[in-house]
């Protein structure tokens, strides 16, 4: 971290510190002056020890000290910065998650021009280019988070958008942040900027299922045979019991295909089962919710990390999770359910739907709703970080000051130490003797 | 040698200066003539002149009462005496090489005050004879040789080494009965001033000082003895210069005390003073 000048030509008076500096330390030749006797100065000079010869001038104190104070003035005047200052500021652009903006823009006239997302992308470009100037981008769309430079979109799947968790926005809400959505924020941020994409609806495929592909247009749902691969719900081969059971029923119910094989980029799985840790030893805890209950064994000491959202937990101890896409269980072993068993079938299927991301090439109806017209707010400055730099400038002044009251300080005393040696002689000069 | 220092070498009596000496001369010989009459002038002369008698009044010395007047009149008078017109003075003034130096020069302070003391002792009717080294003496007795004076001190120079010189042995020094010696005293011999005292001649003894002698300035400084052209450089800061200055209170001391031993009159002065001040400090405020 540098310094750099705003007004570097300020520099130039540099030169008059230095120039009175140097017209103080050159070895000058002593004035002449004449004496009726040298007597005396030479019995003072044996006396203190000094030799009688030339030597190099020493600055004075308070003249150092104004050199100083003109040198830090003039350094102020240049408006020193650190060069982080000058360092584009990084902005953080939050993705709103969810497949709203994976669907196509579709402008007033009807006109298409990529997703909702690449417009976006375009609008945040343009944002910060205005008022940040240089900057770096830090995308973040779930836990992916791409950095990328001021003149391209992140290179972000709509996939990634889709199994990105739901986001904090109030703890995003701060300068040097800008928020990516589809529609104006419900709540307007205080601090953070926001770019929403708007757009028309975006009729289109909505869900894929049993070989047939269903498209939303126009208010109206059509089917049409669907000739790709159906869409998978990959179970974990040690999915425990009662969950493999009621994961393929379900998978069933929605024509899915099932497998415990993880597939490679041409399998479209929309929602996977899996499981953490061993199978552990103990007495069993009882979790519920929604009216229900299951007994599960959970491993002492062995707490599973995962970012995922929890959604089952017994005191504490999480042991299942949700994210979009994707549920995640501990090994168990569990039991069969207490209570209504319609009750945990129910909330189980709600779950799975829930996480269940939308096939390939397809978008929720409420995805594909109108979002308006394109909108945008400038919130703060993500420059105000580095306007505090600025402060820099205000430092050689305030040195500046000390210093120079310093050497009108030291001036003074050394023009009282004078007056106070001359009066001291003064008092010297002797008076009249009379006989 | 810049101007300055050849200007301290000289002597210039321009026309203010010469208005203040006819102006001290006049105002120094009312105020004797108004402080005589009671008591007895502390000046010394060869003799004293009978000018008149006025009434006694208490605290007149009663050596000067006057008898016959007391039998014939039956009042009491004081006899009013004056000096004589032979009264001898000599002004003896240092014009060695070191007196040339100063901001004014102490040879312009000493020729001022030798000036204001000419015109004085002329004024009183004493005969002055006015001393320096390497120059042939001038002998002044009536009022308006008091020009040629002045023309005789304006001529004189810094220069030489021999500071009072053979001056103080010379004929009119022996016969005067009050001599005024005026120089910076370097170099100068003790002993043969001190000698001038005896035989109850009046010696008064000015040691003229340089500012700068006085009260050296800080900083780097090459100090010149004019006389031998010697010089010493020396850096004077506060400590310096205090033990300066009390060498020089030594060396004043030392005069001081010689001088008070044999009973002359001694004032060491700055080349900066007016002369008028000077010259009453000298006279202890009675000229």
């Amino acid at each position: 971290m540098g310094l750099a000048l705003d007004r570097p030509g300020f520099l130039w008076l540099l030169l008059v510190p230095l120039g009175l500096l140097l017209v103080a330390s050159l070895p000058t030749r002593a004035p002449d002056l004449g004496v009726g006797t040298l007597e005396v100065w030479r019995r003072v000079a044996r006396e203190v020890g000094v030799r009688g010869e030339r030597r190099r001038r020493r600055v004075p104190l308070w003249l150092a000290l104004l050199c100083g104070g003109l040198a830090a003035a003039v350094l102020g005047l240049a408006e020193p910065q650190q060069a982080r200052a000058t360092t584009p500021p990084t902005i953080d652009v939050v993705i709103e998650p969810g497949p709203a903006l994976t669907v196509a823009f579709v402008g007033p006239g009807g006109a298409q021009g990529g997703t909702r997302f690449e417009r976006g992308c375009a609008q945040v470009l343009d944002l910060v280019g205005r008022s940040e100037g240089r900057a770096r981008l830090r995308w973040h769309a779930g836990r992916e988070v791409i950095e990328t430079s001021q003149a391209e979109p992140p290179p972000l799947t709509s996939r990634a958008l889709i199994e990105a968790p739901a986001v904090d926005w109030e703890r995003w809400d701060r300068p040097g942040v800008v928020w990516l959505l589809s529609a104006p924020p419900e709540r307007a941020p205080n601090a953070a900027s926001w770019v929403a994409t708007g757009g028309a609806a975006a009729p289109g495929p909505i869900d894929v299922r049993g070989g047939r592909v269903a498209v939303w247009d126009s208010g109206t749902v059509t089917e049409r045979p669907f000739d790709g691969a159906p869409p998978v719900l990959e179970l974990d081969p040690h999915t425990p019991e009662p969950w493999r059971t009621l994961a393929e029923l379900w998978a069933r119910a929605r024509g899915l295909a099932t497998t415990q094989v993880p597939g490679g980029d041409e399998v479209d799985v929309v929602l996977s089962v899996s499981v953490v840790g061993a199978v552990a030893e103990g007495p069993p805890r009882r979790c519920g919710r929604d009216g229900w209950s299951i007994p599960v064994v959970i491993a002492q000491g062995g707490a599973v990390s995962t970012e995922d959202a929890p959604w089952l937990e017994w005191r504490g101890e999480v042991v299942a999770w949700e994210s979009p896409g994707r549920l995640t269980l501990v090994a168990g072993p569990w039991g069969e359910p207490e209570g209504d068993p319609a009750a945990f079938a129910l909330s189980v299927g709600r779950l799975l739907d829930r996480l269940q991301l939308p096939p390939r090439g397809t978008a929720p109806i409420a995805a594909r709703w109108s979002r308006g017209s394109p909108a945008s707010h400038r919130g703060a400055s993500a420059q105000r970080g580095s306007e505090r730099d600025r402060s820099l400038a205000h430092w050689p002044l305030l040195v500046a000051a000390v210093a120079l009251t310093a050497a009108a300080a030291a001036s003074g005393t050394t023009r009282r130490r004078v007056q106070a040696a001359s009066e001291a002689a003064s008092s010297t000069s002797l008076g009249p003797t009379s006989p | 040698m810049s101007a300055d220092s050849e200007r301290s070498r000289r002597v210039v009596f321009d026309v203010d200066l010469r208005r203040r000496f006819e102006a001290f001369s006049l105002r120094m010989d009312g105020a004797r003539r108004r402080r005589e009459g009671p008591g007895r002038s502390s000046h010394f002369g060869a003799g004293e002149e009978w000018a008149g008698f006025r009434p006694y009044r208490p605290g007149d010395d009663p050596r000067q009462l006057d008898w016959n007047l007391l039998a014939r009149l039956d009042r009491p008078f004081t006899r009013i005496t004056r000096r004589e017109v032979s009264e001898q003075w000599v002004l003896l003034v240092d014009r060695s090489a070191s007196m040339g130096v100063g901001e004014p020069g102490k040879l312009q302070a000493s020729a001022e005050l030798a000036a204001a003391l000419v015109g004085l002792g002329l004024r009183r009717g004493a005969r002055v004879t006015l001393l320096a080294s390497g120059r042939p003496e001038r002998r002044l007795s009536r009022r308006t040789d008091l020009a040629d004076g002045l023309a005789w001190l304006e001529a004189l120079t810094a220069g030489g080494d021999e500071g009072f010189g053979p001056g103080l042995r010379s004929e009119p020094v022996r016969r005067a009965g009050r001599v005024v010696a005026i120089g910076d005293l370097a170099d100068a011999s003790a002993r043969a001033l001190m000698e001038l005292s005896r035989g109850g001649r009046e010696v008064l003894l000015a040691q003229v000082l340089a500012p700068h002698e006085l009260d050296p300035p800080l900083g780097p400084v090459r100090w010149v003895c004019p006389e031998t052209g010697e010089a010493l450089e020396l850096a004077v800061d506060s400590n310096l210069r205090a033990e300066y200055e009390r060498e020089l209170n030594r060396e004043l001391e030392g005069w001081r005390a010689r001088c008070a031993v044999h009973g002359v009159r001694y004032l060491a002065t700055s080349s900066a003073r007016p002369f008028e001040d000077v010259a009453l400090e000298l006279f202890g405020g009675a000229p």
